[in-house]
């Protein structure tokens, strides 16, 4: 029986409103039990706009920045302070703990807490990692291989905690303002029934913004097709992008320059009165989401749409299409060509059809698509909100990899939800989302890949019957004879393991198993032989099983392309087509 | 036989250093000696009697009435007047050593003349016209109990406020940890001695670190490759040395020292030693050469706030009259934790042992009388010799660099270590040599019966017949080499009592301790100023400021003595050690991270 759970999240804003559908699920699963949340002073305002929380415990280190040096004595405040904050959580007894936090503070807080339940990143009683459930192994593998992971960070989050993100969208609790009202704070100009476009400049990070000047185009395009309201958002660091756009604009008088005068709440006020958003990958994004707005969202850099699309139906997402994109966590850029590959001119158009029609579409006057991507939010077969690309580009082995992949882990990780009756052909998706027409270089990858994956299963029999000799010697009684025997088993083991590690750097597409094999290898916290060996044995069971799930999630997508290439060979080899002497 | 004579006879048995002191030093006629009424002789110096003109005897032991006479603190009698007040002291006293400090040479010489040492000699250390930070680097004075004789007192006040303050001053560096960047040289001879002030101090629980610029010494001898032209040789020298000064700079301004102390042929320049002065702590040099030789000490030694040498007398002279005037007498010494007793194999006997050993150079004087040794067997150690030379065969080592392991098992192995210093014209002994190399305490420290020659400031340092034997010629050296090569035991005696009075005397950490509290006597407050706002033992301040009997107090302790003590030294503790990770841990390991985010935040 759950009664008290605890939820860290020590992120920013949008972390916060992508962890609503947790938030809900668990309140659905859990109705009686008392929710706290745990969140930095700097969201304390925010998360009041948070639903089914019934209590909030504010992790406050802004107070110490004033203060003279870290490096003095205020350490031990800072101890103090951390101290007496567990401590009186502690109290508490929480027998659900929650981690959103990612981090080593959150973890070493979770060891500190003594909680015995947890789900997500935490450490061992020795400080070694450790994360619990696995869907937040995953979450520890994902970053490293983006191009192939299906999931957005809200799914991943929501089924970590033990509950499903299907029919728990995110939400937030509305806003007690009177929008009519701050319309008129801020602006005369606006008139009930007009089409307001909101528009954020800004992002935390530089290298992932749409230029100014191509909002300012926008915008004018905007106004002048659609008569459209803008409103700029953005916060106080954001002033200068917004002095930008009016500057860039030739309807500087009719743009409301809105960056840095509203606080969080008015913000979402305001950005719920809007018809569309359009934005960079920020937490207004994800405001919008929450709200209702439509958004048209603008991933550059290290955004990437698959991992923080706005988790609901109906939004549009731009994206580059280039070699780089989405670029690594941590990386800067030097000489930043994404965000010039999508043009004004492109959503532009792409809006006015959807407000005229309420269709997401490209258009026949749309040009330069080729490095682009256009994605489009829905609800697909199997329940989960899903990305559907609007331009037909070739397909490719990572698209094939991450749409098996979507099953594949919903099947190996475990989800909530019965699944039994959702059937997803992925084969017949793939034809429809992505061009098909050349596939032979494909199947001869999909093949090749296939190998790999036998090859893999073959290591992983190995390491179970390796594993199991280990038990035997084991179960003998006496280990101080049988130790050397051991040794040399577990160097074996030890050998196996490098190898399986390095088909997954050989073949980025697989490495997404291989790295979850090394999450649950680092799990172990056995130090008794016999156990350990137990469960390394479980770590190659789940590897084995993982590869034979792949495969056989394989075969019917490469026999469809296959197929797909014969009917196009008989096609271009019928009869009337052939040369035959003297007709 | 006269009163003194007889007195130095016997103070040359107890006391010989200070005998050959008051033998050598000219009789001042500052005392007047007149008769009591009891018929017993006082001092008096100028119109002040220093006891009672009617009965010293009486007036002594009713000066003693409050003093507190117990076992376990040492009596300490500031002033020695004639004696009265010692001798009442030495009856009552249970302790085995008192000590007498007077001031004035002069007065001693007149006790001498006018008062039979025969009760005082046995029980009683005259300390005699010495430095107050030198009495104390050599005894201890934790426990002594302090009787000032008034009279004394008032004859030399300023030295006994001196002594007072090199007191407080030795309590205030024993207590705190002072924080010391030692200058290096490139090269040469003083570097091992600059790397040893850096383990003595920290040995003491000081903070020492060194600007190591000897790493640095391949590209300040390349320049002199680099072009012919001797103008831009200079120059580029010149620019080098200023780089150095930088570098120098940048180091003390991390380190932020209470003391800067620069060895002999350390790179900085005047500008060097300016720009180090905004740091406002003391900026020091340790001259440990001859100054006859190496004459570079005129360009800077008055840009220093503290000039020590090996050698006084003259260089003081000379010194004075650059503008160097706090120059102060600082010989040198071994490190023990180095130079030490220990045991070779076989092996190392049979590489190392021989009748006769020299480590060293290959100067002047030693290639020109080394081969009246070569009937001996005798090893040579060291660099510089011509190997084609009739001593080359006797070079064990083909002229490189040997490590300090190689040095201490050459000291323990020889029989005999000969220790000539060096000299560029003399061809044998330096009739006129003054100032005591380092391997001469070393040798001692290491337990090495060692033969020297003749030098001046030798007898205050040991004793030369008990503890050391000299050799005024390379005559007299192969007639001490026979005799003993044949009386080993004697030999052995003899490096036994000298190695007792090196430890005793003669180590880097007492040179370091007699310099600090030199220093700092001038500098008390600006330390103990620099202690109480800098919290200068982080981990004690720490502790205070979490509080003693508090979780985080008790496990803070552990800390204590940290070098730069900062939340890192937890952490990396934390990350090697074993087991369950504690509460006091984990607060630590969270409040690490939350600084480390804060400081990315900027």
């Amino acid at each position: 029986m759950v009664k008290n759970i605890l939820i860290l999240n020590m992120t920013r804003m949008g972390d916060l409103i992508q962890t609503t559908p947790t938030i809900t699920g668990l309140r659905k699963k859990y109705r009686d039990s008392n929710i706290t949340l745990m969140v930095t002073k700097d969201f304390e305002e925010f998360s009041k706009n948070i639903p089914h929380i019934n209590k909030r415990v504010v992790i406050d280190i802004k107070q110490f920045r004033d203060r003279k040096s870290l490096n003095g004595f205020l350490w031990i405040d800072l101890y103090r302070y951390l101290e007496s904050l567990l401590d009186e959580l502690k109290i508490n007894n929480y027998d659900l703990l929650i981690n959103l936090s990612h981090s080593k503070l959150s973890a070493f807080m979770i060891s500190y807490l003594g909680v015995k339940n947890v789900r997500g990143f935490g450490c061992d009683s020795n400080g070694d990692r450790i994360t619990f459930d696995p869907w937040m192994q995953y979450f520890g593998t994902e970053p490293f291989n983006r191009r192939i992971n299906p999931f957005n960070l809200v799914e991943i989050f929501t089924r970590g905690a033990g509950v499903t993100p299907e029919n728990n969208p995110i939400h937030l609790i509305p806003s007690s303002i009177d929008t009519k009202i701050l319309i008129k704070k801020f602006s005369n100009s606006i008139k009930e029934g007009d089409l307001i476009i909101g528009m954020q400049a800004g992002s935390s990070i530089e290298g992932r913004r749409w230029s100014p000047k191509s909002f300012a185009i926008l915008a004018d395009g905007l106004i002048e097709s659609l008569g459209a309201k803008l409103i700029l958002f953005g916060v106080d660091s954001e002033k200068e992008l917004g002095e930008q756009i009016v500057y860039f604009s030739k309807y500087k008088d009719e743009l409301i320059d809105l960056t840095g005068r509203t606080n969080v709440d008015e913000l979402s006020s305001l950005v719920k009165r809007c018809s569309y958003l359009i934005t960079n990958d920020t937490g207004t994004m994800h405001i919008a989401a929450a709200v209702g707005t439509t958004v048209v969202g603008l991933f550059f850099a290290h955004a990437h749409p698959y991992e923080t699309a706005p988790y609901s139906p109906g939004h549009v997402i731009f994206q580059a299409r280039i070699e780089c994109a989405p670029c690594s966590y941590g990386v800067e850029c030097n000489n930043i060509v994404c965000v010039h590959k999508v043009q004004p001119d492109h959503l532009l158009l792409m809006i006015q059809r959807h407000h005229a029609n309420g269709v997401w579409e490209t258009t026949k006057t749309m040009s330069n698509m080729d490095e682009i991507n256009i994605f489009n939010t829905y609800i697909g077969e199997d329940s989960r909100l899903r990305l559907r690309s609007l331009i037909k580009h070739p397909i490719t082995l990572n698209d094939v990899i991450r749409e098996v992949y979507a099953e594949h882990w919903l099947k190996s990780l475990g989800q909530e939800m019965d699944r039994s009756n959702i059937h997803c052909d992925i084969g017949e998706l793939l034809f429809r989302e992505y061009d098909c027409s050349n596939t032979d270089k494909l199947c001869m990858q999909i093949d090749d890949k296939m190998v790999t994956l036998k090859s893999l299963e073959s290591i992983a029999s190995i390491g179970i019957k390796l594993a199991n000799q280990i038990i035997n010697l084991c179960s003998r009684g006496n280990l101080t004879k049988t130790i050397d025997a051991v040794k040399i088993l577990a160097e074996e083991i030890e050998k196996l393991d490098k190898k399986i590690n390095q088909i997954g750097f050989v073949n980025p597409e697989l490495k997404s198993i291989t790295d979850m094999f090394v999450k649950r290898k680092e799990n172990i916290q056995e130090n008794e032989p016999t156990q350990l060996a137990l469960d390394t044995k479980g770590c190659y069971a789940k590897l084995l099983e993982e590869c034979t799930s792949l495969v056989s999630l394989l075969i019917p997508v490469s026999n469809k392309f296959k197929s797909s290439n014969i009917d196009t060979f008989h096609a271009v080899v019928s009869s009337i087509n052939v040369e035959v002497p003297g007709r | 036989m006269n009163l003194y004579t007889k007195n130095l006879a016997l103070l040359k048995v107890t006391q010989p250093s200070l005998a050959k002191r008051v033998e050598l030093e000219p009789l001042q006629k500052i005392v007047n000696v007149v008769m009591a009424k009891d018929g017993n002789p006082i001092p008096k110096i100028g119109s002040i009697s220093l006891h009672s003109t009617y009965n010293p005897f009486k007036e002594a032991s009713d000066s003693l009435l409050n003093f507190n006479f117990n076992s376990v603190d040492q009596p300490v009698i500031y002033g020695l007047g004639f004696g009265y007040h010692v001798l009442e002291i030495l009856k009552r006293t249970r302790h085995k050593e008192i000590l007498v400090i007077e001031p004035l040479m002069a007065i001693f010489q007149a006790f001498l003349y006018s008062v039979d040492i025969k009760s005082f000699v046995n029980n009683t250390k005259f300390i005699v016209a010495t430095p107050p930070p030198k009495i104390l680097a050599s005894n201890q004075s934790e426990n002594w109990n302090v009787y000032e004789h008034i009279p004394s007192i008032r004859i030399s006040d300023v030295y006994f406020k001196r002594m007072n303050l090199a007191i407080k001053t030795s309590k205030v560096i024993k207590k705190n940890r002072i924080k010391v960047l030692i200058v290096n040289p490139y090269y040469g001879g003083s570097l091992p001695t600059a790397n040893y002030c850096v383990q003595a101090l920290n040995e003491m629980g000081h903070h020492a670190e060194s600007v190591e610029c000897e790493k640095f010494a391949d590209g300040f001898f390349a320049i002199n490759n680099s072009t012919r032209n001797k103008e831009n040789i200079e120059s580029l020298s010149k620019q080098f040395s200023g780089f150095m000064g930088q570098l120098i700079a940048a180091k003390a301004a991390d380190f932020k020292p209470d003391l800067i102390l620069a060895l002999a042929q350390a790179p900085l320049t005047p500008e060097a030693i300016r720009n180090l002065k905004l740091l406002n702590v003391p900026i020091a040099f340790w001259f440990v050469e001859d100054f006859r030789n190496l004459t570079y000490w005129k360009d800077i030694g008055s840009c220093y706030d503290y000039f020590f040498t090996i050698q006084r007398g003259e260089f003081f002279e000379k010194l004075s009259n650059i503008g160097a005037e706090n120059h102060y007498y600082l010989p040198q010494a071994c490190l023990p934790s180095m130079h030490r007793k220990i045991p070779l194999s076989t092996e190392e006997m049979n590489k190392y042992s021989s009748d006769v050993s020299f480590m060293g150079a290959g100067y002047f004087n030693r290639v020109q009388s080394f081969p009246r040794l070569l009937d001996y067997d005798f090893k040579i150690w060291g660099t510089e010799w011509n190997l084609d030379s009739i001593l080359g065969s006797r070079v064990q080592n083909n002229n490189k660099r040997l490590n300090s392991d190689n040095i201490i098992k050459i000291y323990n192995a020889a029989k005999i270590n000969l220790n000539l210093h060096s000299s560029s014209f003399h061809e044998g002994v330096n009739p006129v040599g003054d100032f005591v190399n380092p391997r001469t305490f070393e040798i001692a420290a290491c337990g090495g019966f060692q033969l020297i020659d003749d030098r001046s400031e030798l007898d205050d340092l040991m004793d030369p017949i008990k503890e050391i034997v000299t050799f005024s010629s390379i005559d007299d050296l192969c007639e001490k080499i026979d005799y003993y090569l044949n009386n080993s035991d004697e030999a052995k005696v003899i490096a036994s009592c000298g190695k007792e009075r090196v430890l005793k005397e003669h180590t880097i950490q007492h040179r370091m301790e007699e310099m600090l509290i030199y220093i700092f006597m001038d500098n008390l407050e600006q330390l103990t100023t620099r202690f109480k706002v800098e919290s200068r033992d982080p981990v004690v301040s720490s502790i205070d400021y979490a509080g003693l009997s508090t979780d985080l107090g008790k496990y803070l302790e552990q800390f204590r003595g940290s070098n730069d003590f900062s939340i890192k030294t937890m952490v990396d503790k934390i990350s090697i050690s074993t087991g369950d990770l504690s509460k006091e841990e984990l607060l630590v390991l969270m409040t690490d991270q939350l600084v480390k985010t804060e400081s990315n935040n900027g």
